[in-house]
């Protein structure tokens, strides 16, 4: 080729410009809580008060804790579906625990730890099956969601009492009128965005999300990245299993029924690709809210609860179907 | 290889540990026969451990439960080729009960039936038209659905089952063709159908080739929106002829119908040797995979475990035929 | 410390050699990739490969990575033996390479892409994000591009230049010194070559070695200090790129002589074919009026993302027409690709394993995909009709191996391309577009291509052929219209064709060689 003249390249586009245009389904998202939220309050006069707006926060800590796991998994391009049955064994085993304990106080911390190294095992479980067998992540949660579906048949059909008292103060302590599970849980959502964000293992779910290939080029263990992020979504799972226990008071084999693939919604919603490698957990905790406001909403409103599943999958469907992600034709 | 001064580290030599080919065609091989192999293995093993499978009624019981899951299978297996799923063929099936019921006291079955087929195609239509037109996730807009369908049957039911099923259901379904129940036939006849679609029609073709490669598919000149969503449709058709046969086998409407047919269908395609990459599969296998499945579902009933065990057998048949899945096809890729 | 090997001339101030290979040999199922490959690099120098696909150049690169072991031979690498590596060994002796296909995360930064590997460390061991940021700009200024990449930019918003050199920069935060380049300039606009050239010398003059890969043997001479040349898995030669020529380099690699490449021009012209005018696509391509008769192959020439790719996916329907109008034998052209087929316009495309070919399915399967209407009836295929057109096509374009149950991603690269070409060709189109008809295909492919194309102008088919290879260009067309930045720019006859001419034309340059216009960053077509 004969030499041409030096490369002209564009001036690069302003700051602001490509800051909106790369986190374009965050400012989305807001926005529609802000929407929803402006009507709410105009329809719904209760909506507005302290309380109600804080008891929006709690509602959201159960699904928050389940969608701060999904999302890392699905960075990871995975998905786990086993969260909700994860959660709900690690209720009804502390909560049969407590039960044969004799409600003692003292077990709280122990069976705290006891339910998350069963959480642990099973994201463990999860983790070495997709990585072992590069079988569809989807597929196996599902599976392995069944099982545990039958196990907690097995544990109980009925709920389970003998939660100790103070057990329950992890849902109801408060300062003033803010209950501290929200300020935990807000101090949560902050350590886990700086993980992604500036730890090495956080960023390689990133990496290993983009391209498998990719991230083994530079040195990155996908296996180790995979199982630690299924390790993560079940501990997480056992986290908002413990907290339904002390928000219910009883070991109840309905635990978390649906919440995986609320979750999932919640991280569509917030704009974290589900083919992975892209995304914010700051849009997921946008998913989150929007979903408890809505739910709050409906409550409000006494929507007949028939009809909320129907709304709920309706308004699903329709955001879904308007978030066309951005992917090549 | 020769050993001149090597200073290779021995994780090094691990590393390059090559499966040899015979192993890599063994498992292509198995993961092909594994579903019928296993068929015949559990019959057999049936025969000792569990002779009270072989009573005829309990046949019976097994003939239907595999045509009801087999034409579900069917749906599934068309969708998984075009790199898609279907997680909302439980509510289509269960919706077919409740829609066909209505009627009371003699009035003619055809319009029902037709208006539960033309809404199964509508559910098709628009699980198609999410998946193409907006690019959403199969199993989120299917999934998405399936909220949406049981929501909208609860709110029209109100919770409460009501009505008796039409005789001409139990025609289709219980009804003895010689020796063996009517559904079975109706499954063999859509399996032959579909069967020489697949293989015999360019729809077939087009079918394999938009799961493929769809952008190549494209560049050939096929339409491959139309493909997938015609798969679709298909797929909601044929849980809505599922729902009707199961409907005419028990007899009345039964709320809790249909919720083990997501997780099933898929496992029996996936044993069938289907893939969720698109573009492999074929009836055969899916059958197997159904027989399977409904045999081992059944034997737990008839050993005499508690009910529970069935989910935890269908999780464990599906975990265990991905994973085999899985790691057939990454040897394969290798 | 290193071994001189029996390469090294007598020369006292002769570089250091950095890698050398010798005797490699490597078989894949009775198959030989390599017999008795000798190959060496110094510092300080670009050392080219050439060689047919096939050849074993890729096979080369892989022992050279460690992604292969070699069967027997001696790698002697930063003063060591050995029988073979393995990815990390090779990096950690400072093997880099960059590919075709880049290794980078889109939705990443350029800094985090860069030091993916080791990322430097902060507080409660978390990334410093400021210092990676400055890492990385220090490495991007040692490559001269550090004012034209941002490095908080995501990749994805770069340039396939830029992103090419996020690439090398990446190699050299893992302390390549040996770098390898896969045909570098085969993704590249030709506006950035020169940049890219500048890096190679800039990296040569710091001491690193590097391996150039590429099939345009123009770029070697400009370029490189040695070549080696490989043939069926042997070396064939390795000599100063002053010594040598392109002729002599061609007969090594085939033997075959350059100028029996193209069948004679010997089709006459028919009437229009298609035509089109004042036609806007997307917002990348404007007012392009073109014809194209009957009998001609009109050649597309331009740089990358001048937008000749974009015309030709319109042609069949694919992409937005914002303006304009395309008719076809007088009435308006068909507005997608099966529509178009049935018209018979059709379109090989410039990836044929994105866009061509249906990998795991036969050679029988992927023929027969668009011809199905025509094997049919009510519907239902008919076998044996399948089986004559399958036949047929496999004479028509000689794929080897002739076996219709092969899978079609067992193929080499030019058997998949002539699966692509068949498959149309059993549509008897009318009008056949090629996109790149021979990119990455081995020379005997290559001329059989050629051969097929010259038939078809003899039977009254029209062909556009748009091609970044210029030799190609002037020997198969008839005509050549020339695009810049999404407009035609010029159309040159056969007389006026030449490589300045088109060049010129291309980069919108004077004649006197003056610079280039000012251009918007233009998509890649």
């Amino acid at each position: 080729m004969t030499t041409i003249g030096t490369p002209v390249t564009a001036p690069p586009p302003p700051r602001w410009a490509t800051l909106i245009r790369n986190n374009a389904s965050i400012l989305l998202i807001y926005g529609l809580i802000l929407l929803v939220a402006g009507t709410a309050a105009i329809m719904a006069p209760n909506f507005r008060t302290p309380t109600n707006l804080v008891n929006i926060l709690r509602q959201s800590i159960i699904l928050g804790l389940i969608a701060i796991g999904q999302s890392m998994v699905i960075m990871t391009g995975g998905i786990d579906m086993s969260m909700a049955m994860v959660a709900r064994i690690v209720a009804l085993t502390v909560a049969t625990l407590f039960l044969a304990g004799g409600s003692d106080p003292a077990l709280i911390v122990p069976l705290v730890v006891v339910g998350l190294i069963v959480g642990a095992a099973f994201g463990l479980l999860n983790g070495l099956l997709i990585t072992r067998t590069h079988a569809s992540p989807f597929i196996i949660t599902f599976g392995i969601a069944s099982i545990l579906r039958g196990v907690n048949l097995a544990i109980s059909t009925t709920p389970i009492r003998g939660i100790p008292e103070e057990y329950l103060l992890v849902y109801d302590a408060k300062i003033g009128i803010v209950p501290i599970n929200v300020l935990v849980m807000g101090l949560l959502w902050y350590l886990v965005w700086l993980f992604s964000t500036r730890a090495r293992t956080g960023r390689a779910l990133f990496a290993v999300g983009g391209s498998e290939r990719v991230a083994r080029l530079s040195a990155i263990n996908v296996d180790r990245t995979l199982v630690i992020a299924y390790v993560f979504s079940a501990v997480c799972a056992a986290l908002a299993g413990l907290f339904i226990l002390s928000r219910t008071g009883v070991g109840d084999p309905g635990t978390a029924e649906g919440m995986d693939f609320q979750s999932v919604v919640a991280v569509a919603l917030g704009g974290i690709s589900m083919y992975g490698g892209k995304g914010s957990l700051i849009g997921t905790l946008g998913g989150v809210l929007l979903i408890a406001m809505l739910s709050n909403v409906f409550n409000l409103l006494q929507v007949d609860i028939y009809y909320q599943q129907l709304l709920l999958g309706l308004v699903v469907l329709i955001a879904v179907a308007a978030y066309k992600s951005p992917r090549s034709a | 290889m020769s050993t001149q001064t090597a200073s290779r580290s021995p994780v090094a030599r691990f590393r390059g540990l090559r499966f040899s080919p015979r192993v890599v065609r063994a498992v292509d091989l198995a993961g092909q026969l594994a579903a019928p192999i296993a068929v015949v293995i559990t019959l057999i093993v049936a025969l000792f451990v569990a002779p009270a499978f072989y009573n005829p009624t309990n046949l019976k019981t097994v003939g239907i439960q595999i045509a009801v899951l087999g034409i579900v299978a069917i749906g599934q297996t068309l969708v998984l080729l075009v790199r898609s799923i279907d997680l909302s063929v439980s509510a289509v099936l269960a919706l077919g009960a409740v829609i066909v019921v209505q009627t009371e006291g003699g009035s003619s079955i055809i319009v029902p039936m037709i208006e539960a087929f033309a809404i199964a195609a509508a559910v098709g239509l628009a699980n198609g038209l999410l998946v193409t037109k907006r690019q959403v996730p199969p199993f989120i807009a299917t999934y998405g659905m399936l909220v949406f369908i049981q929501g909208a049957r609860m709110a029209y039911t109100r919770g409460q089952a009501s009505g008796t099923v039409p005789e001409l259901l139990r025609a289709i379904s219980i009804a003895p063709v010689g020796p063996i129940p009517a559904a079975l036939v109706v499954w063999l006849v859509v399996n032959a159908i579909v069967l020489f679609f697949l293989l015999s029609t360019r729809y077939g073709r087009w079918l394999y080739a938009v799961g493929g490669n769809p952008p190549a598919a494209r560049y050939a000149g096929i339409r491959t929106d139309s493909v997938v969503i015609a798969a679709h449709v298909l797929c909601a058709v044929l849980a809505m002829l599922a729902g009707l046969v199961l409907s005419g086998y028990i007899g009345y409407v039964d709320l809790r119908l249909g919720a083990d047919y997501n997780l099933n269908s898929i496992a029996a395609a996936i044993v069938g040797g289907t893939t969720f990459t698109g573009g492999r599969g074929n009836l055969w296998g899916t059958a197997a995979g159904v027989a399977l499945l409904i045999i081992l579902l059944n034997l737990v009933v008839v050993i005499g475990l508690p009910i529970h065990w069935q989910y935890a057998m269908q999780g464990a048949v599906l975990v265990a035929a991905t994973a085999l899945q899985g790691f057939r096809q990454y040897l394969l890729s290798r | 410390m290193t071994e001189q090997t029996s390469l090294s001339t007598a020369s006292s101030t002769v570089p250091p050699v950095l890698l050398s290979l010798n005797g490699i040999f490597k078989t894949f199922g009775g198959i030989h990739a390599l017999s008795g490959v000798t190959f060496d690099l110094r510092a300080g120098e670009v050392h080219a490969l050439v060689g047919e696909n096939g050849a074993g150049k890729s096979t080369l690169i892989k022992v050279i990575t460690g992604a292969y072991t070699p069967d027997a031979g001696v790698i002697e690498i930063g003063g060591e033996r050995f029988a073979g590596l393995d990815p990390e060994l090779a990096r950690s002796l400072g093997v880099g390479a960059v590919y075709q296909e880049f290794n980078l995360l889109p939705e990443l930064s350029v800094a985090e892409n860069i030091l993916l590997a080791k990322p430097p460390l902060g507080r409660f061991g978390l990334i410093d994000t400021a210092e990676r940021a400055r890492q990385a700009v220090q490495l991007l200024e040692r490559l001269g591009a550090a004012g034209q990449i941002d490095p908080y930019q995501l990749v994805k918003n770069l340039t396939v230049g830029e992103q090419q050199i996020v690439e090398i920069a990446k190699a050299l935060a893992l302390r390549a010194h040996i770098l390898i380049m896969d045909e570098p300039s085969a993704v590249l606009p030709s506006r950035d070559l020169d940049r890219l050239f500048a890096v190679i010398r800039t990296l040569r003059a710091e001491g690193h070695g590097i391996i150039y890969i590429s099939h345009r043997l123009n770029e070697i001479f400009e370029l490189a200090d040695r070549v080696t040349v490989l043939k069926d898995g042997h070396t064939m030669a390795t000599a100063q790129v002053a010594e040598t020529n392109t002729p002599d380099l061609v007969k090594l690699m085939v033997g075959r002589s350059l100028t029996d490449l193209y069948p004679p021009h010997d089709a006459a012209r028919g009437d229009v074919l298609l035509e089109t005018r004042g036609l806007n696509v997307e917002d990348t391509v404007f007012d392009v009026s073109l014809k194209v008769h009957r009998g001609e192959v009109l050649g597309l020439a331009g740089l990358g993302g001048s937008g000749r790719t974009t015309v030709c996916r319109a042609l069949v329907g694919l992409g937005r027409i914002r303006g304009g109008s395309v008719t076809y034998l007088d009435k308006p052209a068909p507005r997608s690709p099966a529509a178009a087929a049935h018209e018979g316009i059709v379109l090989i495309p410039e990836d044929r394993k994105a866009y061509g070919l249906i990998l795991n399915q036969t050679m029988r399967f992927n023929l027969s995909l668009p011809n199905l209407d025509h094997l049919q009836h009510f519907g239902v295929l008919y076998p044996n009709e399948e089986r004559d057109a399958v036949k047929q096509a496999i004479t028509d374009i000689q794929i080897r191996p002739a076996a219709p149950e092969i899978t079609a991603e067992n193929l080499s690269g030019g058997n998949q391309q002539k699966i692509v070409v068949g498959k149309w060709l059993l549509t008897h189109p009318k009008l056949v577009i090629f996109d790149e008809p021979t990119r990455g295909i081995d020379v005997g492919a290559k001329a059989e291509i050629y051969m097929r194309i010259r038939e078809l102008t003899r039977q009254g088919v029209g062909v556009i052929m748009a091609s970044s290879e210029l030799p190609e260009l002037i020997g198969m067309s008839d005509r050549i219209l020339v695009f810049h930045e999404g407009r035609i720019v010029g159309e040159l006859s056969r007389e006026q064709f030449s490589e300045e001419a088109i060049m010129q034309l291309a980069t919108a340059t004077k004649a006197d060689g003056a610079g280039g216009t000012p251009s918007t960053a233009a998509p890649s077509a």
